[in-house]
Protein backbone atom coordinates (compact mmCIF):
# COMPACT_ATOMS: atom_id res chain seq x y z
CA UNK A 1 0.00 0.00 0.00
CA UNK A 2 1.25 3.41 -0.85
CA UNK A 3 2.56 5.20 2.16
CA UNK A 4 2.88 8.82 1.25
CA UNK A 5 0.52 11.58 0.31
CA UNK A 6 1.21 14.46 -2.02
CA UNK A 7 -0.60 17.76 -1.83
CA UNK A 8 -0.06 20.62 -4.26
CA UNK A 9 -0.18 24.27 -3.23
CA UNK A 10 -0.84 26.68 -6.05
CA UNK A 11 -1.94 30.25 -6.62
CA UNK A 12 -0.70 33.54 -8.01
CA UNK A 13 2.54 35.24 -7.09
CA UNK A 14 2.54 36.52 -3.53
CA UNK A 15 -0.45 34.50 -2.38
CA UNK A 16 1.59 32.86 0.37
CA UNK A 17 2.31 29.39 -0.98
CA UNK A 18 5.88 29.34 0.30
CA UNK A 19 4.79 30.79 3.64
CA UNK A 20 1.95 28.31 4.01
CA UNK A 21 4.20 25.34 3.32
CA UNK A 22 6.70 26.73 5.79
CA UNK A 23 3.95 27.15 8.34
CA UNK A 24 2.88 23.53 8.23
CA UNK A 25 6.04 21.68 7.27
CA UNK A 26 7.94 19.74 9.89
CA UNK A 27 11.23 20.22 8.17
CA UNK A 28 13.02 23.13 6.67
CA UNK A 29 11.37 23.69 3.37
CA UNK A 30 13.26 23.51 0.12
CA UNK A 31 12.57 26.65 -1.78
CA UNK A 32 13.85 27.69 -5.15
CA UNK A 33 13.31 31.38 -4.84
CA UNK A 34 14.96 34.07 -6.91
CA UNK A 35 14.92 37.81 -6.62
CA UNK A 36 11.74 39.16 -8.06
CA UNK A 37 11.64 41.07 -11.26
CA UNK A 38 10.85 44.76 -11.03
CA UNK A 39 7.16 44.27 -11.60
CA UNK A 40 6.96 41.99 -8.59
CA UNK A 41 9.44 43.64 -6.33
CA UNK A 42 6.90 46.00 -4.83
CA UNK A 43 5.02 42.96 -3.60
CA UNK A 44 7.73 40.63 -2.43
CA UNK A 45 11.48 40.38 -2.57
CA UNK A 46 11.72 36.86 -3.85
CA UNK A 47 9.53 34.64 -5.92
CA UNK A 48 9.47 30.90 -6.44
CA UNK A 49 10.72 29.83 -9.84
CA UNK A 50 10.70 26.05 -9.63
CA UNK A 51 8.89 24.80 -6.58
CA UNK A 52 8.62 24.74 -2.82
CA UNK A 53 8.77 21.50 -0.99
CA UNK A 54 7.97 20.60 2.57
CA UNK A 55 7.23 17.44 4.48
CA UNK A 56 4.97 16.52 7.33
CA UNK A 57 6.35 13.50 9.11
CA UNK A 58 3.95 11.11 10.72
CA UNK A 59 4.78 8.86 13.60
CA UNK A 60 4.39 5.69 11.57
CA UNK A 61 6.96 6.78 9.00
CA UNK A 62 4.37 7.98 6.57
CA UNK A 63 4.93 11.39 5.11
CA UNK A 64 2.87 14.11 3.56
CA UNK A 65 4.72 15.83 0.74
CA UNK A 66 3.80 19.44 0.16
CA UNK A 67 4.66 20.91 -3.22
CA UNK A 68 4.25 24.56 -4.04
CA UNK A 69 4.04 25.61 -7.65
CA UNK A 70 5.77 28.73 -8.90
CA UNK A 71 3.28 31.57 -9.07
CA UNK A 72 4.50 33.22 -12.21
CA UNK A 73 2.80 32.01 -15.33
CA UNK A 74 6.03 31.93 -17.27
CA UNK A 75 6.96 28.94 -15.14
CA UNK A 76 3.66 27.21 -15.65
CA UNK A 77 5.30 24.35 -17.52
CA UNK A 78 6.25 23.24 -14.01
CA UNK A 79 2.66 22.99 -12.93
CA UNK A 80 1.78 19.88 -14.89
CA UNK A 81 4.94 18.22 -13.71
CA UNK A 82 4.30 19.03 -10.08
CA UNK A 83 0.72 17.79 -9.98
CA UNK A 84 1.66 14.30 -11.13
CA UNK A 85 0.84 11.92 -8.34
CA UNK A 86 -0.95 14.63 -6.40
CA UNK A 87 -3.97 13.72 -4.32
CA UNK A 88 -5.43 17.19 -3.96
CA UNK A 89 -4.94 20.88 -4.54
CA UNK A 90 -4.72 23.81 -2.16
CA UNK A 91 -5.35 27.06 -3.99
CA UNK A 92 -4.22 30.23 -2.28
CA UNK A 93 -5.53 33.51 -3.67
CA UNK A 94 -4.08 36.90 -2.78
CA UNK A 95 -6.98 39.22 -2.04
CA UNK A 96 -4.77 42.28 -2.44
CA UNK A 97 -4.07 41.62 -6.11
CA UNK A 98 -5.91 43.66 -8.73
CA UNK A 99 -8.46 41.00 -9.63
CA UNK A 100 -8.39 38.06 -7.24
CA UNK A 101 -11.67 36.68 -8.53
CA UNK A 102 -10.20 36.43 -11.99
CA UNK A 103 -7.12 34.80 -10.47
CA UNK A 104 -9.37 32.24 -8.82
CA UNK A 105 -11.14 31.50 -12.03
CA UNK A 106 -7.88 31.23 -13.89
CA UNK A 107 -6.42 28.65 -11.52
CA UNK A 108 -9.63 26.66 -11.27
CA UNK A 109 -9.67 26.41 -15.04
CA UNK A 110 -5.95 25.81 -15.37
CA UNK A 111 -6.10 22.92 -12.92
CA UNK A 112 -9.61 21.93 -13.90
CA UNK A 113 -8.83 18.39 -14.99
CA UNK A 114 -6.76 17.74 -11.90
CA UNK A 115 -9.45 19.15 -9.61
CA UNK A 116 -12.06 17.06 -11.36
CA UNK A 117 -10.09 13.94 -10.56
CA UNK A 118 -9.27 14.97 -7.01
CA UNK A 119 -10.44 17.86 -4.83
CA UNK A 120 -9.50 21.47 -4.12
CA UNK A 121 -9.63 23.71 -1.07
CA UNK A 122 -9.28 27.46 -1.42
CA UNK A 123 -7.67 29.88 1.02
CA UNK A 124 -8.01 33.62 0.49
CA UNK A 125 -4.99 35.41 1.90
CA UNK A 126 -4.15 39.02 2.73
CA UNK A 127 -7.73 39.93 3.55
CA UNK A 128 -6.27 42.09 6.28
CA UNK A 129 -4.66 44.20 3.56
CA UNK A 130 -7.67 44.24 1.27
CA UNK A 131 -11.04 43.23 2.65
CA UNK A 132 -12.66 43.12 -0.77
CA UNK A 133 -13.76 41.14 -2.58
CA UNK A 134 -15.55 39.45 0.29
CA UNK A 135 -15.78 35.70 0.68
CA UNK A 136 -19.36 35.69 -0.51
CA UNK A 137 -18.19 37.07 -3.85
CA UNK A 138 -15.84 34.13 -4.12
CA UNK A 139 -18.71 31.88 -3.14
CA UNK A 140 -20.82 33.28 -5.94
CA UNK A 141 -18.02 32.46 -8.32
CA UNK A 142 -17.72 28.97 -6.87
CA UNK A 143 -21.44 28.37 -7.20
CA UNK A 144 -20.71 27.82 -10.86
CA UNK A 145 -18.57 24.84 -9.95
CA UNK A 146 -20.13 21.42 -9.77
CA UNK A 147 -18.74 20.81 -6.32
CA UNK A 148 -19.03 22.44 -2.96
CA UNK A 149 -15.49 23.70 -2.46
CA UNK A 150 -14.05 24.55 0.97
CA UNK A 151 -13.27 28.27 1.02
CA UNK A 152 -11.72 30.07 3.98
CA UNK A 153 -10.00 33.27 4.88
CA UNK A 154 -6.43 32.27 5.61
CA UNK A 155 -3.35 33.84 7.08
CA UNK A 156 -0.62 31.82 5.41
CA UNK A 157 1.70 32.52 8.34
CA UNK A 158 -0.63 30.84 10.78
CA UNK A 159 -0.19 27.13 10.98
CA UNK A 160 -3.69 26.57 12.26
CA UNK A 161 -5.26 28.31 9.28
CA UNK A 162 -3.21 26.27 6.84
CA UNK A 163 -3.92 23.11 8.78
CA UNK A 164 -7.68 23.69 8.64
CA UNK A 165 -7.42 24.26 4.91
CA UNK A 166 -5.51 21.03 4.38
CA UNK A 167 -7.84 19.10 6.69
CA UNK A 168 -10.86 20.31 4.76
CA UNK A 169 -9.26 19.02 1.59
CA UNK A 170 -8.52 15.64 3.14
CA UNK A 171 -11.99 15.26 4.58
CA UNK A 172 -13.50 16.17 1.23
CA UNK A 173 -11.38 13.51 -0.41
CA UNK A 174 -12.30 11.03 2.26
CA UNK A 175 -16.04 11.43 1.96
CA UNK A 176 -16.00 11.61 -1.81
CA UNK A 177 -14.00 8.46 -1.98
CA UNK A 178 -16.39 6.37 0.04
CA UNK A 179 -19.05 6.67 -2.60
CA UNK B 1 -16.02 15.17 42.27
CA UNK B 2 -15.85 11.45 42.07
CA UNK B 3 -12.65 11.46 40.10
CA UNK B 4 -10.66 12.75 43.06
CA UNK B 5 -9.81 9.25 44.20
CA UNK B 6 -8.29 8.35 40.90
CA UNK B 7 -4.73 7.31 41.18
CA UNK B 8 -2.56 8.77 38.50
CA UNK B 9 0.04 6.22 37.71
CA UNK B 10 1.39 7.65 34.50
CA UNK B 11 4.92 8.99 34.61
CA UNK B 12 5.10 12.75 35.06
CA UNK B 13 5.14 14.96 32.02
CA UNK B 14 8.52 16.66 31.91
CA UNK B 15 8.24 20.38 31.32
CA UNK B 16 11.06 22.83 30.66
CA UNK B 17 10.66 26.55 31.33
CA UNK B 18 12.71 28.75 29.00
CA UNK B 19 13.30 32.47 29.34
CA UNK B 20 11.87 32.62 32.85
CA UNK B 21 13.58 33.74 36.02
CA UNK B 22 14.20 31.62 39.09
CA UNK B 23 11.17 32.95 40.92
CA UNK B 24 8.82 31.81 38.19
CA UNK B 25 10.68 28.56 37.91
CA UNK B 26 10.18 27.93 41.62
CA UNK B 27 6.55 28.91 41.37
CA UNK B 28 6.04 26.43 38.59
CA UNK B 29 7.78 23.73 40.59
CA UNK B 30 5.48 24.40 43.51
CA UNK B 31 2.44 24.50 41.26
CA UNK B 32 3.33 21.17 39.72
CA UNK B 33 3.76 19.61 43.12
CA UNK B 34 0.94 21.15 45.13
CA UNK B 35 -1.79 21.59 42.60
CA UNK B 36 -0.97 19.01 40.00
CA UNK B 37 0.14 16.32 42.43
CA UNK B 38 3.41 15.93 40.56
CA UNK B 39 1.71 15.10 37.32
CA UNK B 40 4.18 17.55 35.80
CA UNK B 41 7.85 17.82 36.56
CA UNK B 42 10.17 20.73 35.88
CA UNK B 43 13.24 19.59 33.92
CA UNK B 44 15.95 20.99 31.68
CA UNK B 45 15.24 21.58 28.03
CA UNK B 46 17.00 18.49 26.75
CA UNK B 47 14.72 16.14 28.67
CA UNK B 48 11.46 17.97 28.15
CA UNK B 49 8.21 16.53 26.84
CA UNK B 50 6.75 20.03 26.70
CA UNK B 51 8.13 23.55 26.96
CA UNK B 52 6.97 26.81 28.50
CA UNK B 53 8.51 29.95 26.97
CA UNK B 54 8.22 33.55 28.14
CA UNK B 55 7.89 35.55 24.93
CA UNK B 56 8.58 38.79 26.78
CA UNK B 57 12.09 37.63 27.57
CA UNK B 58 14.61 39.22 25.23
CA UNK B 59 15.30 35.84 23.67
CA UNK B 60 11.76 34.56 23.99
CA UNK B 61 10.72 34.76 20.36
CA UNK B 62 13.97 33.25 19.17
CA UNK B 63 13.61 30.45 21.71
CA UNK B 64 10.11 29.72 20.44
CA UNK B 65 11.26 29.71 16.82
CA UNK B 66 14.16 27.42 17.61
CA UNK B 67 11.92 25.12 19.53
CA UNK B 68 9.54 24.81 16.59
CA UNK B 69 12.36 24.19 14.18
CA UNK B 70 14.36 21.76 16.27
CA UNK B 71 11.54 19.98 18.07
CA UNK B 72 8.41 20.54 16.02
CA UNK B 73 6.50 17.79 17.75
CA UNK B 74 7.18 19.09 21.25
CA UNK B 75 4.20 21.06 22.57
CA UNK B 76 5.00 24.67 23.44
CA UNK B 77 3.16 26.93 25.86
CA UNK B 78 4.03 30.59 25.34
CA UNK B 79 3.28 33.29 27.88
CA UNK B 80 3.28 37.01 27.19
CA UNK B 81 2.03 40.33 28.50
CA UNK B 82 0.17 41.20 25.31
CA UNK B 83 -1.67 39.01 22.85
CA UNK B 84 0.63 37.81 20.12
CA UNK B 85 0.20 35.81 16.98
CA UNK B 86 1.47 32.44 18.05
CA UNK B 87 0.05 30.13 15.44
CA UNK B 88 -0.61 26.71 16.82
CA UNK B 89 1.34 27.27 20.02
CA UNK B 90 -0.60 27.18 23.25
CA UNK B 91 -0.82 30.77 24.32
CA UNK B 92 -1.32 32.29 27.77
CA UNK B 93 -1.52 35.91 28.80
CA UNK B 94 0.09 37.34 31.88
CA UNK B 95 -0.74 37.59 34.66
CA UNK B 96 -0.90 33.85 34.77
CA UNK B 97 -3.95 32.29 36.23
CA UNK B 98 -3.83 28.91 37.79
CA UNK B 99 -6.85 27.61 35.93
CA UNK B 100 -5.54 28.68 32.55
CA UNK B 101 -2.11 27.32 33.25
CA UNK B 102 -3.50 23.96 34.32
CA UNK B 103 -5.56 23.71 31.17
CA UNK B 104 -2.65 24.69 28.99
CA UNK B 105 -0.53 22.01 30.64
CA UNK B 106 -3.23 19.43 30.01
CA UNK B 107 -3.33 20.33 26.35
CA UNK B 108 0.44 20.11 26.17
CA UNK B 109 0.29 16.73 27.87
CA UNK B 110 -2.27 15.48 25.38
CA UNK B 111 -0.12 16.64 22.50
CA UNK B 112 3.03 15.16 23.96
CA UNK B 113 1.54 11.78 24.70
CA UNK B 114 -0.64 11.38 21.68
CA UNK B 115 0.06 13.39 18.56
CA UNK B 116 -3.20 12.04 17.11
CA UNK B 117 -5.24 13.24 20.03
CA UNK B 118 -7.86 15.71 18.91
CA UNK B 119 -9.82 16.05 22.07
CA UNK B 120 -8.49 19.45 23.00
CA UNK B 121 -9.46 21.72 20.21
CA UNK B 122 -9.99 25.39 20.02
CA UNK B 123 -12.33 26.30 22.84
CA UNK B 124 -9.59 26.05 25.38
CA UNK B 125 -7.47 28.48 23.41
CA UNK B 126 -9.99 31.15 24.11
CA UNK B 127 -10.16 30.39 27.75
CA UNK B 128 -6.43 30.63 27.93
CA UNK B 129 -6.52 34.24 26.86
CA UNK B 130 -8.51 35.51 29.80
CA UNK B 131 -6.20 36.59 32.58
CA UNK B 132 -7.77 37.10 35.98
CA UNK B 133 -5.37 37.00 38.82
CA UNK B 134 -1.81 38.13 38.99
CA UNK B 135 0.83 35.67 39.92
CA UNK B 136 3.90 37.48 38.78
CA UNK B 137 3.23 41.12 39.26
CA UNK B 138 1.58 40.85 42.64
CA UNK B 139 4.31 38.65 43.91
CA UNK B 140 1.87 35.90 44.66
CA UNK B 141 2.85 32.41 44.06
CA UNK B 142 1.31 30.69 41.08
CA UNK B 143 -0.71 28.73 43.60
CA UNK B 144 -3.34 31.18 44.70
CA UNK B 145 -6.32 31.41 46.93
CA UNK B 146 -9.74 31.23 45.40
CA UNK B 147 -9.10 28.03 43.54
CA UNK B 148 -11.24 25.06 44.53
CA UNK B 149 -9.63 23.32 47.45
CA UNK B 150 -8.03 20.57 45.95
CA UNK B 151 -8.05 17.32 44.92
CA UNK B 152 -5.63 16.89 42.09
CA UNK B 153 -5.30 19.96 39.92
CA UNK B 154 -5.33 17.63 37.02
CA UNK B 155 -8.87 16.51 37.63
CA UNK B 156 -10.01 20.03 38.30
CA UNK B 157 -8.54 21.24 35.07
CA UNK B 158 -10.06 18.38 33.13
CA UNK B 159 -13.39 19.05 34.71
CA UNK B 160 -13.13 22.70 33.67
CA UNK B 161 -12.17 21.75 30.13
CA UNK B 162 -15.19 19.48 29.90
CA UNK B 163 -17.39 22.25 31.18
CA UNK B 164 -16.10 24.60 28.51
CA UNK B 165 -17.11 22.14 25.85
CA UNK B 166 -20.43 21.59 27.56
CA UNK B 167 -21.19 25.31 27.31
CA UNK B 168 -21.40 24.85 23.56
CA UNK B 169 -22.35 21.22 23.07
CA UNK B 170 -24.13 20.29 26.29
CA UNK B 171 -23.78 16.86 27.80
CA UNK B 172 -26.85 15.03 26.56
CA UNK B 173 -26.09 11.42 25.68
CA UNK B 174 -27.13 9.99 22.34
CA UNK B 175 -30.87 9.59 22.08
CA UNK B 176 -33.04 6.69 21.12
CA UNK B 177 -34.94 8.11 18.17
CA UNK B 178 -37.94 5.95 18.91
CA UNK B 179 -38.45 7.78 22.18
CA UNK B 180 -40.65 10.85 21.78
CA UNK B 181 -39.49 12.15 25.12
CA UNK B 182 -35.85 11.93 24.19
CA UNK B 183 -36.57 13.57 20.85
CA UNK B 184 -38.31 16.43 22.64
CA UNK B 185 -35.40 16.90 25.00
CA UNK B 186 -32.98 17.72 22.23
CA UNK B 187 -35.00 20.52 20.70
CA UNK B 188 -35.09 24.25 21.30
CA UNK B 189 -36.63 27.32 19.76
CA UNK B 190 -33.90 29.54 18.29
CA UNK B 191 -36.29 32.48 18.05
CA UNK B 192 -36.54 32.60 21.83
CA UNK B 193 -32.82 33.12 22.16
CA UNK B 194 -30.38 35.81 21.16
CA UNK B 195 -29.56 33.58 18.18
CA UNK B 196 -33.02 34.10 16.71
CA UNK B 197 -33.19 37.79 17.60
CA UNK B 198 -29.88 38.33 15.88
CA UNK B 199 -31.08 36.56 12.78
CA UNK B 200 -34.23 38.66 12.60
CA UNK B 201 -32.50 41.94 13.32
CA UNK B 202 -29.65 41.21 10.94
CA UNK B 203 -32.11 40.53 8.13
CA UNK B 204 -33.77 43.88 8.76
CA UNK B 205 -30.42 45.62 9.01
CA UNK B 206 -29.28 44.28 5.67
CA UNK B 207 -32.49 45.38 4.06
CA UNK B 208 -32.21 48.85 5.54
CA UNK B 209 -28.46 49.15 5.09
CA UNK B 210 -28.07 50.89 8.40
CA UNK B 211 -26.25 50.03 11.62
CA UNK B 212 -28.39 48.74 14.45
CA UNK B 213 -27.89 48.90 18.19
CA UNK B 214 -29.12 46.05 20.36
CA UNK B 215 -29.64 47.26 23.88
CA UNK B 216 -29.66 44.88 26.82
CA UNK B 217 -30.24 45.62 30.44
CA UNK B 218 -27.37 47.05 32.49
CA UNK B 219 -26.29 49.29 29.62
CA UNK B 220 -24.80 46.42 27.73
CA UNK B 221 -25.12 46.64 23.98
CA UNK B 222 -24.12 45.21 20.64
CA UNK B 223 -23.86 47.34 17.51
CA UNK B 224 -24.10 45.59 14.18
CA UNK B 225 -22.59 47.17 11.09
CA UNK B 226 -24.08 45.99 7.79
CA UNK B 227 -21.36 46.98 5.34
CA UNK B 228 -18.45 45.64 7.34
CA UNK B 229 -20.44 42.68 8.66
CA UNK B 230 -18.95 43.32 12.06
CA UNK B 231 -20.33 43.56 15.58
CA UNK B 232 -19.14 45.77 18.40
CA UNK B 233 -19.84 44.15 21.75
CA UNK B 234 -19.46 45.96 25.04
CA UNK B 235 -19.71 43.04 27.39
CA UNK B 236 -17.48 40.24 28.50
CA UNK B 237 -17.34 36.91 26.76
CA UNK B 238 -18.92 35.21 29.74
CA UNK B 239 -21.75 37.74 29.86
CA UNK B 240 -22.39 37.27 26.15
CA UNK B 241 -22.42 33.53 26.72
CA UNK B 242 -24.94 33.85 29.54
CA UNK B 243 -27.18 36.10 27.44
CA UNK B 244 -27.01 33.67 24.55
CA UNK B 245 -27.67 30.53 26.57
CA UNK B 246 -30.95 31.64 28.16
CA UNK B 247 -34.18 32.64 26.43
CA UNK B 248 -34.51 36.40 26.05
CA UNK B 249 -37.45 37.92 27.89
CA UNK B 250 -39.61 40.41 25.95
CA UNK B 251 -38.17 43.36 27.83
CA UNK B 252 -34.65 42.00 27.89
CA UNK B 253 -33.66 43.37 24.50
CA UNK B 254 -34.55 46.39 22.42
CA UNK B 255 -33.00 47.62 19.22
CA UNK B 256 -32.78 50.84 17.27
CA UNK B 257 -31.28 51.71 13.94
CA UNK B 258 -28.54 54.26 14.27
CA UNK B 259 -26.06 56.22 12.21
CA UNK B 260 -22.99 54.87 13.95
CA UNK B 261 -20.10 54.35 11.61
CA UNK B 262 -17.80 51.43 11.95
CA UNK B 263 -14.68 52.63 13.71
CA UNK B 264 -12.48 49.89 15.08
CA UNK B 265 -10.41 52.40 17.02
CA UNK B 266 -13.37 53.44 19.14
CA UNK B 267 -13.94 50.18 20.90
CA UNK B 268 -11.85 48.48 23.50
CA UNK B 269 -9.43 45.87 22.22
CA UNK B 270 -11.26 42.66 21.53
CA UNK B 271 -14.68 44.26 21.51
CA UNK B 272 -15.22 43.65 17.80
CA UNK B 273 -16.31 40.37 16.35
CA UNK B 274 -17.22 39.29 12.87
CA UNK B 275 -20.96 39.04 12.46
CA UNK B 276 -20.85 35.45 11.26
CA UNK B 277 -18.65 34.51 14.21
CA UNK B 278 -21.14 36.14 16.59
CA UNK B 279 -24.10 34.35 15.03
CA UNK B 280 -22.21 31.06 15.03
CA UNK B 281 -21.24 31.35 18.65
CA UNK B 282 -24.60 32.54 19.94
CA UNK B 283 -26.19 29.60 18.14
CA UNK B 284 -23.83 27.15 19.80
CA UNK B 285 -24.46 28.68 23.21
CA UNK B 286 -28.23 28.48 22.69
CA UNK B 287 -28.15 25.03 21.19
CA UNK B 288 -25.88 23.30 23.70
CA UNK B 289 -25.95 20.26 21.51
CA UNK B 290 -29.66 20.55 20.65
CA UNK B 291 -31.45 21.23 17.37
CA UNK B 292 -34.14 23.71 16.32
CA UNK B 293 -37.70 22.51 16.93
CA UNK B 294 -38.72 21.69 13.40
CA UNK B 295 -35.61 19.80 12.42
CA UNK B 296 -36.26 16.36 11.02
CA UNK B 297 -33.66 14.04 12.47
CA UNK B 298 -33.97 11.67 9.55
CA UNK B 299 -33.98 14.14 6.70
CA UNK B 300 -30.79 14.53 4.76
CA UNK B 301 -28.80 17.70 5.34
CA UNK B 302 -26.48 19.24 2.80
CA UNK B 303 -24.12 22.12 3.29
CA UNK B 304 -24.85 24.88 0.80
CA UNK B 305 -21.48 26.51 1.35
CA UNK B 306 -18.62 25.93 3.72
CA UNK B 307 -18.63 28.26 6.73
CA UNK B 308 -15.46 30.31 7.07
CA UNK B 309 -14.09 27.85 9.59
CA UNK B 310 -10.72 29.48 10.07
CA UNK B 311 -12.51 32.41 11.71
CA UNK B 312 -15.20 30.54 13.64
CA UNK B 313 -15.17 28.63 16.87
CA UNK B 314 -14.09 25.16 15.86
CA UNK B 315 -15.56 22.35 17.91
CA UNK B 316 -14.70 18.65 17.75
CA UNK B 317 -15.37 16.99 14.38
CA UNK B 318 -16.58 20.20 12.77
CA UNK B 319 -14.46 19.70 9.65
CA UNK B 320 -15.53 16.08 9.24
CA UNK B 321 -19.21 16.92 9.43
CA UNK B 322 -18.83 19.88 7.08
CA UNK B 323 -16.99 17.80 4.50
CA UNK B 324 -19.52 15.01 4.70
CA UNK B 325 -22.46 17.35 4.19
CA UNK B 326 -20.66 19.20 1.43
CA UNK B 327 -20.05 15.97 -0.43
CA UNK B 328 -23.06 13.82 0.40
CA UNK B 329 -26.30 14.71 2.15
CA UNK B 330 -26.81 12.73 5.35
CA UNK B 331 -29.38 12.94 8.08
CA UNK B 332 -28.25 14.05 11.52
CA UNK B 333 -28.60 10.56 12.91
CA UNK B 334 -26.79 8.99 9.97
CA UNK B 335 -24.01 11.53 10.31
CA UNK B 336 -23.33 10.71 13.94
CA UNK B 337 -23.39 7.01 13.19
CA UNK B 338 -21.20 7.26 10.12
CA UNK B 339 -18.57 9.41 11.78
CA UNK B 340 -18.90 7.53 15.07
CA UNK B 341 -19.24 10.70 17.09
CA UNK B 342 -21.69 11.83 19.78
CA UNK B 343 -24.96 13.03 18.34
CA UNK B 344 -24.72 16.31 20.22
CA UNK B 345 -21.63 17.25 18.17
CA UNK B 346 -23.69 16.88 15.01
CA UNK B 347 -26.68 18.66 16.52
CA UNK B 348 -24.54 21.58 17.67
CA UNK B 349 -22.89 21.93 14.28
CA UNK B 350 -26.25 21.75 12.55
CA UNK B 351 -27.63 24.51 14.76
CA UNK B 352 -24.64 26.70 13.98
CA UNK B 353 -24.82 26.27 10.21
CA UNK B 354 -28.59 26.68 10.44
CA UNK B 355 -27.99 30.06 12.11
CA UNK B 356 -25.81 31.10 9.19
CA UNK B 357 -28.36 29.87 6.69
CA UNK B 358 -26.00 27.28 5.28
CA UNK B 359 -27.87 24.10 6.16
CA UNK B 360 -29.95 22.76 3.34
CA UNK B 361 -32.52 20.07 4.05
CA UNK B 362 -34.03 20.27 0.61
CA UNK B 363 -31.29 18.11 -0.88
CA UNK B 364 -30.74 20.68 -3.58
CA UNK B 365 -27.02 20.48 -3.18
CA UNK B 366 -24.81 20.54 -6.20
CA UNK B 367 -25.03 17.49 -8.34
CA UNK B 368 -22.02 15.38 -7.69
CA UNK B 369 -20.41 13.35 -10.34
CA UNK B 370 -18.82 10.93 -7.88
CA UNK B 371 -15.83 10.31 -10.03
CA UNK B 372 -13.71 7.83 -8.12
CA UNK B 373 -10.65 9.48 -6.76
CA UNK B 374 -7.37 8.45 -8.17
CA UNK B 375 -4.09 10.15 -7.87
CA UNK B 376 -2.97 11.88 -11.00
CA UNK B 377 -1.00 10.14 -13.70
CA UNK B 378 0.63 6.95 -12.68
CA UNK B 379 -0.90 6.61 -9.25
CA UNK B 380 -3.11 3.76 -8.18
CA UNK B 381 -6.16 4.39 -6.17
CA UNK B 382 -5.70 3.39 -2.55
CA UNK B 383 -7.53 0.23 -1.69
CA UNK B 384 -8.53 0.99 1.85
CA UNK B 385 -11.72 2.96 2.32
CA UNK B 386 -10.19 4.63 5.32
CA UNK B 387 -6.97 5.57 3.62
CA UNK B 388 -7.49 9.30 3.88
CA UNK B 389 -9.03 8.99 7.28
CA UNK B 390 -5.74 7.67 8.53
CA UNK B 391 -4.10 10.98 7.78
CA UNK B 392 -6.66 13.29 9.20
CA UNK B 393 -6.10 12.83 12.94
CA UNK B 394 -2.53 13.78 12.38
CA UNK B 395 -3.49 17.09 10.82
CA UNK B 396 -5.91 17.64 13.65
CA UNK B 397 -3.04 17.42 16.06
CA UNK B 398 -1.20 19.96 13.93
CA UNK B 399 -4.11 22.26 14.40
CA UNK B 400 -3.36 23.30 17.93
Amino acid sequence: MKKDLKIIFTGPVGAGKTTAINAISDTDTVSTNESSTDELRYRKNTTTVAMDYGIINMVDSKRVHLYGTPGQERFDFMWDILIQGGMGLVLLVDNARPDPLEDTQFFLQRFGDFIQRTRVAIGVTRMDISSTPRLNEYQTLLDEQTRNIPLFEVDARVRQDVSILVQSLLHSLDHQKRE
Amino acid sequence: MQASETTIEAPPVRVAALGVDDRIRNSLRLFFHESCKDRFQLVEEEAADAVIIDLDHKKGIRLAQEQQQLHPSTPVIVISQKPRETGSLISLLKPLKKRSLAKALLRAEAQAKDPHNSSSTLPSLQIASAPVASAEESGDDVVMEGVPPTSAGYQIARHLADKDLQAFLGSTPDIDTSSAQQQANIRYDPDSFLQGKLRQITAMMKQKGQAVRLQFSNEQFIILYPDEEMAQINMSESRLGALSAAPISPDGLSFTFCDDLFSPDDGAAGSFMRLDALMWKTALWASQGRIPYETDLHKSVALDRWPNLTRLLLLPNTLEIAALWAEQPHSLIETAAKLKIPQRYVFGFYSAVFALGLANTGETMKTLDYIPIAADVGEKQPTSASWFSNWIPFFRSKNR
